[in-house]
């Protein structure tokens, strides 16, 4: 197991570093320069001046970039041209929120999923497993800016079970204090993917139902339950581990959303913020955490296939 | 010769048919009408007689769904909700629809002769789909409307570039199979020109899981877009656009939750046929999916 993860992690570094690259790029990339579109077409003469010096825009790209990197891996990630703040600081301390959001979103979404799925699959072709189907259309068809609104107006404002917005009540408060805040945002960010987990394993556990060694455990004699859960259900999870793995993106990517609108402190509203103020060294420090930590999810997906399947070797 | 000239009946009985396949189901027949009248009511918007959507009276501000002249109540501008919702058809399909066209042109076109042509060319290709794979949808979508600067043209142009890997993936794994077979040989050994080859021989094999692949887009990108337009990034208030509409209602919830409900029951009611119509569409063409 150590050498397929220590290759694993060697095979991160290129993508980790052509990472590095686009994110680097989209500052140069913009139309114009740089410096003007950061600061807008008031800005005087003196102030692009110092702002090309400050992100060194007078050099050639090579050495901005590599001098860019440096500052990337020794912790210097620049300043936030519009909160006037470390931009690495300002990124973990929101990194934390989202990722609080993203767990507890992608745990309901499986805990629910993989079970509306299974119960669909298990009662396949009856009125429940039909249910089971349109729930699932439903919930994978409802954008999540609009179902979080819903879930406002009617667990919150109607009847008042959970707070609107924020991640803390007023004056702050510990993790207990944060959980009733929590339920709104993570169901929203939940629905999706859980929609998506059902369709998925209701399919792939239909297909293995379907196999020889399912009659043959049914022949010799075995409840029907045990053969879902111990012959179905086993040889169904390694399609499912890959879609959750693949949901870790549109997780991260819906956060955005989903923070938006229940004002959840975390890197989406962070990073929207960012982009209409055209603060691109903050847009650059969001971008990276968050690809780099979809590209850290992918790995942990890869190492969850091998724990789950004996059949995939890892030599 | 006669083969020639048989082919093209024969070949339209066979759309005809499928035709019939996909819409003989109830569930997808009403999906298309759904679908088709939301589209002609779009297209037609300006001789429907609908008030001005922009310009509204303030005396009849937040007046509430089934007030005679507002079937569908009107907003905090007193702008009536069903004009809004059927100018917003015309920017929101036009952005879903529009950045599917844009990313399905752009990723089938890079992702066939990738697949065709191979060698240093597929190599370059891939390893820059896979960089941009590296990212998550949104997150490639921000950053792109990050460099372009905000509004409605560029998050249009944001969500397709960050849609085309997966068309470049699709439409590479067809070309890569294709040009092994024989009637891809039969037409190089005559003396065929690429482009030729491309557009007439594996495009048309192609088009099953590209066709399947963009239906159910179009609704994830009408999202997308609505999403871009919600958190402020795309369409710009005061034009009529479902994301712009929804984003504004938020502030009236307690007093007029229809100015956001209705705009957001429109992208999820046109979501919804889309993917039923994507999923059926997949049942039909691609006899490996599962579709019980």
């Amino acid at each position: 197991m150590l050498p397929y993860l220590v290759r694993r992690l060697l095979v991160m570094v290129p993508t980790l570093l052509g990472v590095s690259v686009v994110v680097f790029l989209s500052l140069h990339l913009t139309p114009g320069d740089p410096a003007q579109v950061i600061l807008g077409p008031k800005a005087t003469a003196s102030s692009l001046a110092a702002l090309r010096q400050e992100l060194g825009l007078d050099q050639p790209v090579h050495v901005q970039y590599l001098r860019w990197l440096r500052g990337v891996v020794t912790g210097d990630w620049g300043r936030s041209i519009q909160l006037k703040a470390s931009v690495l600081s300002l990124v973990w301390q929101r990194f934390q929120a989202t990722l609080v959001l993203s767990a507890a979103a992608l745990l309901i979404a499986v805990g629910a999923g993989v079970a509306l799925g299974a119960f669909s699959a298990s009662r396949a072709g009856t009125l429940a497993d039909r249910a089971a189907i349109a729930v699932s259309l439903v919930g994978y068809s409802l954008p999540p800016f609009f179902l979080g609104i819903v879930l406002q107006v009617v667990f919150g404002l109607r009847l008042g079970w959970f707070p609107v917005t924020g991640m803390l009540p007023p004056g702050g408060g510990g993790f207990r204090d944060m959980l009733p805040h929590l339920v709104l945002p993570a169901v929203t960010l939940a629905a999706g993917i859980g929609a998506l987990l059902a369709r998925m394993t209701r399919a792939t556990m239909m297909d293995v139902f379907g196999q020889d060694h399912v009659r043959t455990a049914r022949a010799k004699g075995l409840v029907e339950r045990a053969v879902t859960a111990r012959h179905v259900f086993r040889n169904a999870l390694l399609p499912i581990v890959t879609v959750v793995g693949l949901q870790i993106g549109y997780v991260l990517g819906g956060a955005v959303l989903v923070e938006q609108v229940f004002s959840w402190p975390g890197i989406g509203t962070l990073a929207v913020n960012a982009i209409l103020a055209r603060d691109f060294p903050l847009v650059q420090g969001v971008t990276l955490v968050v690809a780099t930590a979809y590209v850290f999810a992918n790995l942990v997906t890869d190492v969850a296939y091998v724990l789950v399947d004996p059949r995939v070797s890892y030599a | 010769m006669s083969v020639a000239t048989v082919a093209p009946a024969a070949a339209g009985r066979r759309r005809r048919s499928t035709l019939r396949r996909f819409l003989g189901e109830p569930v997808a027949f009403a999906s298309f009408a759904f679908l088709a009248a939301v589209v002609l009511a779009a297209l037609l918007a300006p001789w429907l007689g609908l008030p001005d959507p922009v310009r509204g009276s303030l005396v009849d501000r937040l007046k509430p769904p089934l007030t005679p002249g507002h079937p569908l109540g009107t907003d905090e501008f007193g702008r009536d909700m069903l004009s809004r919702v059927v100018w917003g058809a015309r920017v929101s399909l036009g952005v879903g629809f529009g950045a599917v066209g844009l990313a399905v042109a752009v990723g089938v076109t890079l992702g066939l002769l990738s697949g065709y042509l191979a060698g240093a060319f597929d190599f370059w290709v891939q390893r820059l789909v896979d960089q941009l794979m590296a990212f998550p949808y949104v997150l490639l979508a921000l950053l792109v409307v990050a460099i372009l600067g905000p509004g409605l043209t560029n998050t249009m142009l944001a969500i397709a570039i960050a849609g085309v890997p997966y068309y470049v993936r699709i439409a590479r794994g067809s070309a890569l199979s294709l040009r092994e077979r024989e009637f891809v040989e039969a037409a190089k050994a005559s003396g065929a020109r690429t482009a030729w080859i491309l557009a007439r021989h594996v495009l048309t094999n192609s088009l099953s899981p590209i066709l399947v692949a963009a239906t159910l887009d179009v609704g994830f990108m009408i999202m997308a877009a609505a999403g871009m337009s919600f958190l402020g990034l795309g369409a710009q208030p005061p034009l009529a656009e479902w994301g712009v509409m929804l984003s504004n209602g938020r502030q009236f919830l307690r007093v007029a939750p229809w100015v956001s409900l209705v705009p957001g029951v429109m992208i999820f009611l046109v979501v919804l046929a889309l993917n039923l119509l994507g999923d059926r569409l997949r049942d039909l063409l691609d006899p490996r999916a599962t579709g019980r």
